[in-house]
């Protein structure tokens, strides 16, 4: 039997939990509210494995999207796994948040995932999707809208995906070739991380680090390091 | 709910995890009373440049040493994940993106092992820290909790019959010493620092208001700072250490009179001090004298167990296990938690 994995993610306004075993996703659940991250987070995981009749104790990985992101929501992702994983002595697998958010558009060319991150930034990276998954194009970085129209221009256009294409749709739509997609595909799907964790190599637990992309002191200083 | 009532249980092994403010600690507590573990890891240099806690700061280091701790504290109390019997952790309050961390370990892992998850207030911590060290504390207990985000007195009848009799209405005591630091640029943690200069200096040299020395067991810390800073710019002002003793004699003035008040008001029949102002020797000094002519034994946690630590957290688990408590798996942080009673 294929091995069974667990997807969480939760650095957005959206959580998601999902069991998956080889090319299908047993129980996925999730909900749209930042504040009730950590009160459904484990509780749903625990749920999921109670419908599908697995057991987390046979878990082979934990796939978590790594950032960037909110970096409460990222940390308690992070957390979660990492204690997931000590517990059940099984690696993690860190999955980038934009390749999970480019997973939402499965077969296209280009696909730009772009998260909203506050401070009139977004994180954003260039993929194409096809059947086997998920090919980078761009490195994630932080982009001002005007920053990232001008990028997309040079790109040729694309499907533009995430809560920051979402939010700056009136600078983003004006480059020829781009397609906004609606706020429902903004939404992280944690099969989608498990899926793409199957093709993480597996880490230990304590190995596993965040791509924050921001420094600490932003909070000290305004916008960017 | 943060709880669940069931049936009361003794958890012989209970892990303890804090994350609220500036340290992460994890401890092991066998029966309620042997801390096999208590391993505490501060981020006091990492703060210190900003003159204070920056919580985007602290939220990345707990996350950092949360679960490497955890390992850390299994292998040197010898005991497996397996052999816990109950998990305890902070869930307020504190910093949100602090508290949660070590919130979502403590869920996960008692989720995982099928054990009780045991929410504890912070401050509920605080009180029962005496308990690790004491086997001879009396009920009543009246308990002067202070520290850089709390100055509260607090009355115990039976264990989880909690009663605040009075908390501060503006800055909490080692937050007044924290901005009398940084006024006088003697930096980072301002609690040690001036207490080091205090005793360079004369406490009779200035006299500061002692503010509301009459008014039951209420705090008010902001005017004593603000006549520091007043003082800082009077043409006739005296040596820093001057400044820092007289400022520290009357902030212990203020705690050590009401403490005392309420211990005869409630008939207390031992009095404690914990959080992380009980380290100031001035404070442990004055409050052991007042204690012995009020003739109410004090009994303090030792230096190690005033400051942020997760054995006190295990200690106040063990004892709402004992109530019957246990939390759901659903458990929040809560930033703004109030110290109630449980019973």
């Amino acid at each position: 039997m294929s091995a069974l994995l667990a997807g969480l993610d939760c650095t957005g306004e959206t959580w998601s939990v999902a069991l998956v075993r080889g090319s299908e996703c047993l129980a996925e659940c999730g909900g749209l509210n930042a504040r009730a991250h950590l009160r459904w987070l484990f509780p749903a995981l625990v749920d999921c494995a109670s419908r599908s009749g697995v057991r987390l104790a046979d878990l082979e990985s934990v796939a978590v999207t790594s950032g960037p992101g909110s970096f409460t929501g990222l940390r308690l992702g992070i957390v979660t796994a990492r204690t997931m994983a000590q517990v059940l002595g099984c690696p993690v697998r860190p999955v980038d948040t934009l390749e999970a958010l480019a997973w939402n558009v499965p077969e296209s060319p280009r696909v730009v995932a772009a998260l909203d991150a506050r401070r009139g930034e977004v994180f954003a990276a260039c993929f194409q999707t096809g059947t086997g998954g998920c090919l980078r194009l761009t490195e994630d970085r932080a982009f001002t809208p005007e920053e990232l129209a001008g990028a997309l221009e040079s790109w040729g256009g694309g499907v533009l995906v995430g809560s920051g294409a979402v939010r700056y749709s009136p600078v983003l739509e004006k480059v020829p070739g781009v397609r906004i997609l609606p706020p429902v595909f903004a939404q992280i799907r944690a099969s989608a991380v498990a899926l793409a964790g199957q093709r993480q190599a597996p880490l230990n637990p304590l190995d596993l680090v965040p791509t924050y992309l921001r420094s600490a002191e932003v909070q000290l200083h305004g916008v960017r390091p | 709910m943060s709880h669940d009532r069931v049936e009361p249980y003794s958890p012989r092994l209970i892990l303890g995890l804090e994350s609220s403010c500036d340290e992460t600690s994890v401890a092991v507590l066998e029966e309620g009373r042997i801390c096999r573990v208590n391993l505490v890891s501060s981020q006091v240099a990492l703060h210190e440049k900003y003159g204070g806690v920056v919580p985007e700061v602290a939220c990345r280091a707990h996350m950092e040493v949360l679960n490497p701790l955890l390992q850390e504290a299994l292998d040197q109390a010898g005991t497996r994940l397996a052999d816990l019997d109950a998990v305890a952790v902070t869930h307020g309050p504190g910093l949100v993106g602090a508290v949660l961390l070590g919130v979502a370990a403590a869920k996960t892992l008692a989720g995982l092992l099928e054990i009780p998850l045991i929410g504890v207030n912070h401050l509920e911590g605080h009180l029962y820290s005496t308990f690790l060290e004491h086997s001879d504390v009396e009920l009543p207990l009246v308990c002067l909790l202070v520290s850089g985000g709390h100055t509260q007195i607090v009355e115990m009848t039976t264990p989880g019959a909690y009663r605040v009799l009075g908390s501060t209405r503006d800055d909490a005591a080692g937050e007044a010493f924290d901005k009398v630091a940084k006024a006088l640029g003697l930096g980072y943690p301002g609690g040690p620092r001036v207490e080091e200069a205090a005793r360079r200096g004369d406490p009779s040299r200035l006299h500061l208001p002692r503010p509301m020395l009459e008014a039951g067991c209420e705090f008010s810390f902001s005017g004593l700072k603000t006549a520091v800073l007043v003082h800082l710019q009077s043409p006739d002002r005296v040596s820093v250490d001057d400044l820092c003793a007289s400022f520290q004699e009357a902030v212990v003035d203020v705690l050590v009179t009401k403490t005392l008040r309420a211990a005869r008001e409630c008939r207390a029949r031992t009095v404690a001090v914990a959080g992380g102002v009980a380290a100031n020797s001035a404070l442990r000094h004055r409050m052991e004298e007042a204690c012995r002519k009020a003739g109410i034994p004090l009994r303090s946690p030792s230096m190690g167990l005033c400051t942020d630590n997760a054995a006190m957290i295990a200690r106040a688990g063990w004892e709402l296990a004992r109530l019957g408590l246990r939390s759901p798996l659903t458990l929040d942080a809560r930033p703004n938690l109030p110290l109630s009673s449980r019973i």
